[in-house]
């Protein structure tokens, strides 16, 4: 039997995985610097929270979730379509900063910092995920689907095409490729896995509130892509493992929680400043970064 | 096949294309030559919609295209070499190809779906082509390790294989040995047989002069000249202008 703690560990994973692989998607392949992913995570969780205390099925509510994100990045994306690289990141890293005053300070909706508690269990078609156990396999199973659609995407056409206007925006629209549409469609799908994973989020721990989203948690995600390597799922399943996993060692040394979460924070600094030094690339990637 | 009616670009004061009118005939190879800075690449980023002109139009076989995006008019026909390579570097020269031919991509369900892999006829396509410009690399090669002409030769297959009425190509042969300038010589001597429309800029007068049926000159935002090659090099305007004589 799995202890407690393995399987939180394991749900935890499973849910950075659908944030990484879907971020991915948008920066490794699309080129794009989307500093946004939390935004999208953070809409996933509370569309999903609202819709669960307001009695909706499971099912509903990770669609829902998924839905509104993809929503959102899409409109994030007809703004932001020109601009590249830092601009891009400043920009998404405003609408960040935007969905986090939303969730604090809009409380009618969201209960601003007293946050959303008792969200419930998830059930589908009729099976009770409410211990960790099975909500583990939901992930897993979920993770999987995520997985396998990112991974049909980057190598069917379409995928190359992103690759392509990733590596030269000019090229690709002299080829007949409408980059606007290509670089919508790839941050809108980005944003529903993120939508998806924040439900799954919600879900699981059975509160949220606006500090769980704050762009700190962006950190290790970005951490997952760069370090697993640019334009490579295998690379993000292994750093998804590795960023989770590292600063695990650290709850058992003895240290107090308070020193814990900053180390945890400095530990993904300086394994980010070693790979940008030392390994450009990631250890898997195809594409340097910019 | 592409018509150039009284087109204007300044950029403040420069007036980079000034009243510049002339005609490209389908089926024969056609040259735009003039001194640097007479406004040349200026022509070729209007015609693909690249930069967006102040005034005067263009029609691409019949079809106003004038300050259309470079994809829609790119869809209307019109294929482009630039004048330094354009690869996807970290994709193959398959992929590099295989992009050029689909015009499916957007769609994304028909790709989730898997309804847009690259059939036999596509895939012998590019066989084809990689034949004729006849590249010693594996189809698999990153396009972003080839050498400079390697790119370029591409570069070139790639445009080809983009779905096209006109192909356009910015100095094709600049900075390229002797070898492959001959090579890519005979492969627009062959397009042509295969009844392709060429409009190329170069400032190689041999390679111009030997390839081209006809010549278009240009000087300062304007069109001096226009004729057959031979037309070209006795005309003194363009003496005067292009080589300072």
């Amino acid at each position: 039997m799995l202890s407690a703690y393995i399987i939180h560990l394991l749900i935890l994973i499973g849910i950075y995985l659908i944030l990484a692989l879907s971020l991915q998607l948008a920066m490794g392949y699309s080129g794009l610097l989307n500093l946004g992913h939390i935004a999208f995570y953070a809409i996933g969780a509370y569309i999903s929270a609202i819709l669960a205390i307001n009695g909706f099925p499971f099912f509903g509510c990770i669609i829902f979730a998924g839905i509104g994100a993809m929503i959102f990045g899409f409109l994030l994306s007809i703004p932001t379509n020109k601009l590249k690289g830092d601009y891009l990141a400043l920009a998404t890293l405003g609408f960040t900063f935007v969905v986090y005053a939303v969730t604090l300070n809009w409380t009618s909706l969201t209960r601003g910092p007293l946050g959303i508690p008792g969200i419930p269990k998830p059930t589908l078609l009729g099976i009770d995920f409410s211990s960790n156990l099975s909500f583990l396999i939901l992930t897993a199973i979920i993770a999987l689907i995520t997985f396998l659609v990112i991974w049909q995407i980057t190598r069917s056409p379409f995928g190359k095409a992103l690759q392509a206007t990733r590596d030269d925006e000019l090229a690709a629209q002299v080829l007949g490729k409408n980059t606007f549409k290509l670089k919508s469609y790839s941050l809108a799908i980005s944003a529903f896995f993120a939508g998806v994973a924040g439900s799954l989020y919600a879900s699981y721990i059975t509160f949220i509130d606006p500090s769980s989203f704050t762009l700190l948690q962006i950190i290790p995600i970005l951490s997952i892509v760069i370090i697993g390597g640019l334009a490579s799922l295998r690379g993000t399943i292994i750093a998804t493992f590795i960023i989770i996993l590292l600063p695990e060692p650290l709850r058992f040394i003895g240290f107090p929680s308070s020193i814990v979460g900053p180390a945890r924070q400095i530990i993904y600094a300086l394994i980010l400043i070693a790979i940008l030094i030392y390994k450009p690339k990631g250890f898997f990637g195809k594409v340097k970064l910019e | 096949m592409l018509k150039i009616k009284k087109l204007k670009k300044y950029f403040g004061g420069v007036h980079a294309v000034d009243d510049c009118s002339f005609e490209i005939e389908e089926g024969r190879i056609t040259a735009l030559i003039g001194p640097n800075g007479s406004g040349k690449t200026t022509i070729f980023n209007l015609i693909s919609g690249i930069i967006k002109g102040d005034e005067g139009k263009i029609f691409l076989d019949k079809k106003n295209i004038t300050n259309l995006n470079p994809d829609k008019i790119s869809n209307l026909g019109l294929s482009r070499v630039f004048q330094q390579a354009h690869l996807f570097d970290n994709l193959s020269i398959e992929d590099n190809l295989s992009i050029a031919i689909n015009n499916e991509d957007i769609k994304f369900i028909k790709n989730l779906l898997g309804l847009n892999f690259d059939g036999k006829e596509k895939n012998k396509r590019i066989k084809d082509v990689l034949g004729m410009i006849g590249i010693n690399k594996s189809p698999k090669h990153i396009c972003g390790e080839l050498s400079y002409g390697q790119k370029r030769l591409v570069e070139l297959a790639r445009a080809i294989l983009n779905p096209h009425k006109l192909l356009i190509l910015d100095e094709p042969v600049a900075g390229v040995n002797p070898k492959l300038r001959d090579k890519i010589k005979a492969i627009l001597k062959d397009l042509k047989k295969q009844g392709e429309t060429i409009f190329l800029i170069e400032h190689d007068m041999n390679f111009t002069f030997t390839v081209a049926d006809y010549v278009i000159v240009m000087d300062a935002g304007k069109v001096i000249a226009e004729g057959t090659p031979k037309q070209i090099k006795n005309n003194k305007l363009v003496l005067e202008a292009y080589l300072g004589e």
